[in-house]
Protein backbone atom coordinates (compact mmCIF):
# COMPACT_ATOMS: atom_id res chain seq x y z
CA UNK A 1 0.00 0.00 0.00
CA UNK A 2 2.13 2.89 -1.05
CA UNK A 3 1.03 6.28 0.70
CA UNK A 4 0.16 8.77 -2.04
CA UNK A 5 -2.07 5.68 -3.22
CA UNK A 6 -3.46 5.44 0.25
CA UNK A 7 -4.58 9.07 0.21
CA UNK A 8 -5.96 9.21 -3.54
CA UNK A 9 -7.96 6.23 -2.35
CA UNK A 10 -9.31 8.04 1.07
CA UNK A 11 -10.69 10.88 -0.44
CA UNK A 12 -14.00 12.12 0.91
CA UNK A 13 -12.86 10.69 4.11
CA UNK A 14 -12.51 13.06 7.67
CA UNK A 15 -8.82 13.56 8.40
CA UNK A 16 -6.70 15.61 10.51
CA UNK A 17 -3.24 16.99 9.04
CA UNK A 18 -0.07 18.39 11.11
CA UNK A 19 1.46 20.99 9.09
CA UNK A 20 5.45 21.71 10.17
CA UNK A 21 4.95 25.01 11.73
CA UNK A 22 2.43 22.55 14.29
CA UNK A 23 -0.71 24.19 13.55
CA UNK A 24 -3.63 21.53 12.74
CA UNK A 25 -5.96 21.53 9.81
CA UNK A 26 -8.89 18.75 9.81
CA UNK A 27 -11.56 18.01 7.77
CA UNK A 28 -12.99 15.65 4.98
CA UNK A 29 -10.18 14.91 1.99
CA UNK A 30 -11.49 16.35 -1.33
CA UNK A 31 -8.57 15.85 -3.95
CA UNK A 32 -4.60 14.67 -3.84
CA UNK A 33 -1.83 15.29 -5.91
CA UNK A 34 1.38 13.62 -6.88
CA UNK A 35 3.04 16.01 -4.14
CA UNK A 36 0.65 15.14 -1.69
CA UNK A 37 -0.98 18.48 -1.97
CA UNK A 38 -4.28 18.47 -0.05
CA UNK A 39 -7.66 20.30 -1.10
CA UNK A 40 -9.69 19.82 2.28
CA UNK A 41 -13.21 20.90 2.61
CA UNK A 42 -15.26 21.87 5.55
CA UNK A 43 -11.90 22.50 7.63
CA UNK A 44 -11.42 23.96 10.76
CA UNK A 45 -7.66 24.65 11.87
CA UNK A 46 -6.19 25.77 14.94
CA UNK A 47 -2.67 25.49 16.26
CA UNK A 48 -1.88 22.47 17.59
CA UNK A 49 -0.59 23.87 21.43
CA UNK A 50 -3.67 24.94 21.94
CA UNK A 51 -5.60 21.90 22.28
CA UNK A 52 -3.21 20.80 24.86
CA UNK A 53 -2.20 23.71 26.96
CA UNK A 54 -4.52 26.50 26.84
CA UNK A 55 -8.53 26.22 28.27
CA UNK A 56 -10.06 27.27 25.05
CA UNK A 57 -9.10 26.64 21.03
CA UNK A 58 -8.77 29.57 18.48
CA UNK A 59 -10.65 27.64 15.51
CA UNK A 60 -10.26 29.11 11.78
CA UNK A 61 -13.19 27.46 9.97
CA UNK A 62 -13.07 27.38 6.40
CA UNK A 63 -15.41 26.07 3.54
CA UNK A 64 -12.17 25.04 1.52
CA UNK A 65 -9.10 25.07 2.10
CA UNK A 66 -5.29 24.15 -0.59
CA UNK A 67 -2.36 22.63 1.74
CA UNK A 68 1.13 22.03 0.10
CA UNK A 69 2.76 18.74 0.40
CA UNK A 70 6.00 19.90 1.33
CA UNK A 71 4.55 21.62 4.30
CA UNK A 72 2.87 18.25 5.91
CA UNK A 73 4.21 16.85 9.24
CA UNK A 74 1.75 14.34 9.31
CA UNK A 75 -1.97 13.16 8.22
CA UNK A 76 -3.77 11.34 10.82
CA UNK A 77 -6.35 9.10 8.86
CA UNK A 78 -9.07 6.69 9.85
CA UNK A 79 -8.27 3.64 11.89
CA UNK A 80 -9.89 1.61 9.09
CA UNK A 81 -9.41 3.14 5.93
CA UNK A 82 -6.79 0.81 4.60
CA UNK A 83 -9.09 -1.92 5.03
CA UNK A 84 -11.30 0.29 3.16
CA UNK A 85 -8.67 0.74 0.34
CA UNK A 86 -8.32 -2.31 -0.43
CA UNK A 87 -11.75 -3.49 -0.58
CA UNK A 88 -11.92 -0.36 -3.24
CA UNK A 89 -9.15 -1.11 -5.03
CA UNK A 90 -10.13 -4.83 -5.46
CA UNK A 91 -13.55 -3.65 -6.45
CA UNK A 92 -12.11 -1.23 -9.11
CA UNK A 93 -9.59 -4.44 -10.32
CA UNK A 94 -12.31 -6.88 -10.69
CA UNK A 95 -15.60 -4.71 -12.24
CA UNK A 96 -12.79 -2.93 -14.35
CA UNK A 97 -10.37 -5.13 -15.41
CA UNK A 98 -12.24 -7.44 -18.58
CA UNK A 99 -12.43 -4.23 -20.35
CA UNK A 100 -10.02 -2.31 -19.58
CA UNK A 101 -6.91 -4.51 -19.69
CA UNK A 102 -7.53 -6.23 -22.38
CA UNK A 103 -7.91 -3.06 -24.62
CA UNK A 104 -4.58 -2.36 -22.61
CA UNK A 105 -3.00 -5.55 -23.85
CA UNK A 106 -3.89 -4.93 -27.32
CA UNK A 107 -2.77 -2.06 -27.84
CA UNK A 108 0.41 -2.70 -26.23
CA UNK A 109 0.79 -5.56 -28.42
CA UNK A 110 -0.29 -4.04 -31.79
CA UNK A 111 2.23 -1.35 -31.35
CA UNK A 112 5.30 -3.60 -30.77
CA UNK A 113 6.01 -2.12 -27.21
CA UNK A 114 5.64 -5.04 -25.03
CA UNK A 115 7.79 -5.43 -21.96
CA UNK A 116 5.11 -3.04 -19.60
CA UNK A 117 1.87 -4.74 -21.01
CA UNK A 118 3.13 -7.83 -20.58
CA UNK A 119 3.75 -7.65 -17.14
CA UNK A 120 0.14 -5.88 -16.77
CA UNK A 121 -1.53 -8.71 -18.74
CA UNK A 122 0.37 -11.54 -16.36
CA UNK A 123 -0.90 -9.80 -13.11
CA UNK A 124 -4.30 -9.24 -13.98
CA UNK A 125 -4.10 -13.16 -15.01
CA UNK A 126 -3.67 -13.73 -11.43
CA UNK A 127 -6.96 -11.07 -9.82
CA UNK A 128 -9.13 -12.20 -12.54
CA UNK A 129 -9.43 -15.40 -14.31
CA UNK A 130 -12.39 -14.71 -16.23
CA UNK A 131 -10.16 -12.61 -19.07
CA UNK A 132 -7.35 -14.84 -18.87
CA UNK A 133 -7.32 -16.30 -22.19
CA UNK A 134 -7.83 -13.02 -24.37
CA UNK A 135 -5.08 -11.09 -22.61
CA UNK A 136 -2.58 -14.05 -22.36
CA UNK A 137 -3.06 -14.06 -26.23
CA UNK A 138 -2.86 -9.89 -26.32
CA UNK A 139 0.20 -10.01 -24.11
CA UNK A 140 2.21 -12.84 -26.08
CA UNK A 141 1.59 -11.20 -29.44
CA UNK A 142 5.33 -9.14 -29.14
CA UNK A 143 6.86 -12.47 -27.86
CA UNK A 144 5.67 -13.96 -31.04
CA UNK A 145 6.98 -11.35 -33.21
CA UNK A 146 10.32 -12.03 -31.51
CA UNK A 147 10.08 -15.40 -31.68
CA UNK A 148 9.50 -15.45 -35.54
CA UNK A 149 12.31 -13.30 -36.27
CA UNK A 150 14.35 -15.37 -33.85
CA UNK A 151 13.57 -18.11 -35.92
CA UNK A 152 14.17 -16.25 -39.28
CA UNK A 153 17.22 -15.28 -38.33
CA UNK A 154 18.37 -19.41 -36.94
CA UNK A 155 17.25 -19.90 -40.69
CA UNK A 156 19.04 -17.82 -41.97
CA UNK A 157 22.07 -18.52 -39.97
CA UNK A 158 21.67 -22.29 -41.23
CA UNK A 159 21.62 -21.88 -44.78
CA UNK A 160 24.96 -19.99 -44.32
CA UNK A 161 26.30 -22.23 -42.01
CA UNK A 162 25.95 -24.80 -44.97
CA UNK A 163 27.48 -22.83 -47.75
CA UNK A 164 30.33 -21.04 -45.68
CA UNK A 165 30.61 -23.04 -42.87
CA UNK A 166 30.83 -20.80 -40.44
CA UNK A 167 30.38 -21.16 -36.55
CA UNK A 168 29.25 -19.14 -34.03
CA UNK A 169 32.80 -17.75 -33.03
CA UNK A 170 33.73 -15.80 -35.96
CA UNK A 171 30.08 -14.53 -36.33
CA UNK A 172 30.97 -11.29 -34.12
CA UNK A 173 33.02 -8.84 -35.75
CA UNK A 174 33.37 -5.55 -33.51
CA UNK A 175 34.10 -2.81 -36.03
CA UNK A 176 32.26 -0.21 -33.85
CA UNK A 177 28.83 0.17 -35.57
CA UNK A 178 25.71 -0.68 -33.76
CA UNK A 179 23.37 -2.93 -35.04
CA UNK A 180 22.73 -6.13 -36.97
CA UNK A 181 23.94 -6.43 -40.45
CA UNK A 182 23.70 -9.51 -42.54
CA UNK A 183 25.60 -10.00 -45.74
CA UNK A 184 24.41 -12.32 -48.14
CA UNK A 185 27.08 -13.77 -50.80
CA UNK A 186 26.95 -15.40 -53.85
CA UNK A 187 27.99 -19.49 -52.83
CA UNK A 188 30.18 -19.63 -55.16
CA UNK A 189 32.54 -16.90 -53.26
CA UNK A 190 32.57 -18.70 -50.47
CA UNK A 191 35.74 -19.52 -48.54
CA UNK A 192 35.72 -21.58 -45.84
CA UNK A 193 38.24 -19.01 -43.74
CA UNK A 194 35.98 -15.70 -44.78
CA UNK A 195 35.24 -14.48 -41.44
CA UNK A 196 31.66 -13.37 -40.52
CA UNK A 197 28.83 -13.27 -42.86
CA UNK A 198 26.15 -12.60 -40.08
CA UNK A 199 27.37 -9.99 -38.07
CA UNK A 200 25.66 -9.10 -34.42
CA UNK A 201 27.44 -6.57 -32.81
CA UNK B 1 5.64 -1.32 -37.22
CA UNK B 2 3.65 0.58 -39.59
CA UNK B 3 2.35 4.15 -39.71
CA UNK B 4 -1.08 3.33 -39.32
CA UNK B 5 -0.45 1.41 -36.08
CA UNK B 6 1.91 4.81 -34.81
CA UNK B 7 -0.81 6.38 -35.36
CA UNK B 8 -3.20 4.28 -33.56
CA UNK B 9 -0.81 4.44 -30.80
CA UNK B 10 -0.60 8.28 -30.47
CA UNK B 11 -3.99 8.76 -30.54
CA UNK B 12 -4.40 6.17 -28.19
CA UNK B 13 -2.04 7.94 -25.72
CA UNK B 14 -4.62 9.62 -24.16
CA UNK B 15 -7.26 7.52 -23.08
CA UNK B 16 -4.29 5.37 -21.48
CA UNK B 17 -4.16 8.59 -19.21
CA UNK B 18 -7.40 8.89 -18.53
CA UNK B 19 -7.45 5.05 -17.89
CA UNK B 20 -4.47 5.62 -15.21
CA UNK B 21 -6.85 8.15 -13.28
CA UNK B 22 -9.70 5.87 -13.32
CA UNK B 23 -8.05 3.52 -11.31
CA UNK B 24 -6.92 6.38 -8.63
CA UNK B 25 -3.75 6.78 -9.15
CA UNK B 26 -2.12 9.97 -7.59
CA UNK B 27 -2.79 13.16 -10.38
CA UNK B 28 -0.38 15.00 -11.97
CA UNK B 29 -2.67 18.51 -12.89
CA UNK B 30 -3.69 20.98 -10.72
CA UNK B 31 -6.26 19.77 -7.66
CA UNK B 32 -7.42 23.55 -6.90
CA UNK B 33 -9.29 25.36 -9.32
CA UNK B 34 -8.53 28.80 -8.57
CA UNK B 35 -10.89 30.53 -11.01
CA UNK B 36 -13.38 30.25 -8.79
CA UNK B 37 -11.94 32.23 -5.96
CA UNK B 38 -10.74 34.65 -9.02
CA UNK B 39 -11.84 38.61 -7.63
CA UNK B 40 -12.85 37.16 -3.88
CA UNK B 41 -10.75 37.46 -1.02
CA UNK B 42 -7.80 34.62 -0.22
CA UNK B 43 -5.93 34.33 2.70
CA UNK B 44 -2.52 32.82 2.03
CA UNK B 45 -0.24 31.80 3.99
CA UNK B 46 3.54 31.32 3.63
CA UNK B 47 6.81 29.56 4.64
CA UNK B 48 7.94 31.42 7.52
CA UNK B 49 4.59 32.59 8.99
CA UNK B 50 3.31 35.10 7.23
CA UNK B 51 -0.12 35.59 6.30
CA UNK B 52 -1.80 37.24 3.68
CA UNK B 53 -5.12 38.29 2.50
CA UNK B 54 -5.97 40.11 -0.79
CA UNK B 55 -8.30 39.48 -3.69
CA UNK B 56 -7.00 37.23 -5.98
CA UNK B 57 -6.45 38.56 -9.82
CA UNK B 58 -4.66 36.17 -11.22
CA UNK B 59 -2.60 32.95 -10.91
CA UNK B 60 -0.75 30.44 -12.91
CA UNK B 61 0.56 26.51 -12.61
CA UNK B 62 3.11 26.98 -10.25
CA UNK B 63 0.81 28.59 -8.36
CA UNK B 64 1.91 31.91 -8.40
CA UNK B 65 -0.21 34.19 -7.14
CA UNK B 66 -1.01 38.25 -8.58
CA UNK B 67 -3.23 39.71 -5.32
CA UNK B 68 -4.88 43.23 -5.28
CA UNK B 69 -5.47 45.29 -2.08
CA UNK B 70 -2.67 42.83 -0.39
CA UNK B 71 -2.26 42.95 3.29
CA UNK B 72 0.38 41.43 4.93
CA UNK B 73 -0.46 40.87 8.89
CA UNK B 74 2.75 41.11 11.02
CA UNK B 75 4.08 37.79 12.40
CA UNK B 76 2.97 37.87 15.95
CA UNK B 77 4.67 34.32 17.69
CA UNK B 78 1.28 34.02 20.03
CA UNK B 79 -0.33 33.79 16.66
CA UNK B 80 0.45 31.35 14.47
CA UNK B 81 -2.37 30.55 12.41
CA UNK B 82 -3.20 34.29 12.13
CA UNK B 83 -7.05 34.73 13.60
CA UNK B 84 -5.93 37.06 15.69
CA UNK B 85 -4.14 38.91 13.26
CA UNK B 86 -7.09 40.38 12.13
CA UNK B 87 -7.06 42.50 15.01
CA UNK B 88 -3.46 42.74 14.86
CA UNK B 89 -0.87 45.44 13.63
CA UNK B 90 -1.55 44.98 9.30
CA UNK B 91 0.40 46.94 6.39
CA UNK B 92 -1.01 47.35 3.00
CA UNK B 93 1.00 46.43 0.45
CA UNK B 94 -1.04 46.91 -2.58
CA UNK B 95 -0.93 44.69 -5.62
CA UNK B 96 1.89 41.84 -5.16
CA UNK B 97 2.78 38.50 -6.86
CA UNK B 98 3.36 35.65 -4.16
CA UNK B 99 5.44 33.33 -5.21
CA UNK B 100 4.12 29.55 -5.85
CA UNK B 101 6.71 28.13 -3.90
CA UNK B 102 6.80 29.98 -0.86
CA UNK B 103 2.89 29.13 -0.45
CA UNK B 104 1.91 26.79 1.96
CA UNK B 105 -2.09 27.19 2.04
CA UNK B 106 -4.42 28.73 0.36
CA UNK B 107 -8.39 29.32 1.92
CA UNK B 108 -11.13 31.37 0.36
CA UNK B 109 -12.11 34.49 3.17
CA UNK B 110 -15.84 34.09 2.27
CA UNK B 111 -17.44 31.63 4.34
CA UNK B 112 -14.90 31.47 7.05
CA UNK B 113 -15.41 32.46 10.81
CA UNK B 114 -13.56 32.07 13.67
CA UNK B 115 -14.70 30.22 17.05
CA UNK B 116 -13.70 29.44 20.14
CA UNK B 117 -13.93 26.23 21.46
CA UNK B 118 -13.22 25.20 24.94
CA UNK B 119 -11.35 22.13 26.26
CA UNK B 120 -12.49 20.17 28.53
CA UNK B 121 -9.25 18.90 30.16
Amino acid sequence: MLPLYLLTNAKGQQMRVELKNGEVIEGKLTNVDNWMNLTLSNVSEYKGSDAFASPQTEVMKSTEIYVRGTFIKYINLPDDIIDIVKQQINMNNSSNSNRKYIGSGNRYGSSGSGGRSGGYNRRDNYNNNSSGRRNYNAGNRRSYQQNQQQHQNQHQQQHQQQYHNNNNENRTNPNGMGGYVQIQQLPSNTNPQLPSQNVEF
Amino acid sequence: MSETTKAQHQQQQPSQQQQRKKFEGPKRDAIVDLSKYKDSKVRVKLMGGKIVTGILKGYDQLMNLVLDETIDYLKNPDDEIGTASLKNKSRSLGLTVVRGPLLVSLSPIDGSEVIYMQNND
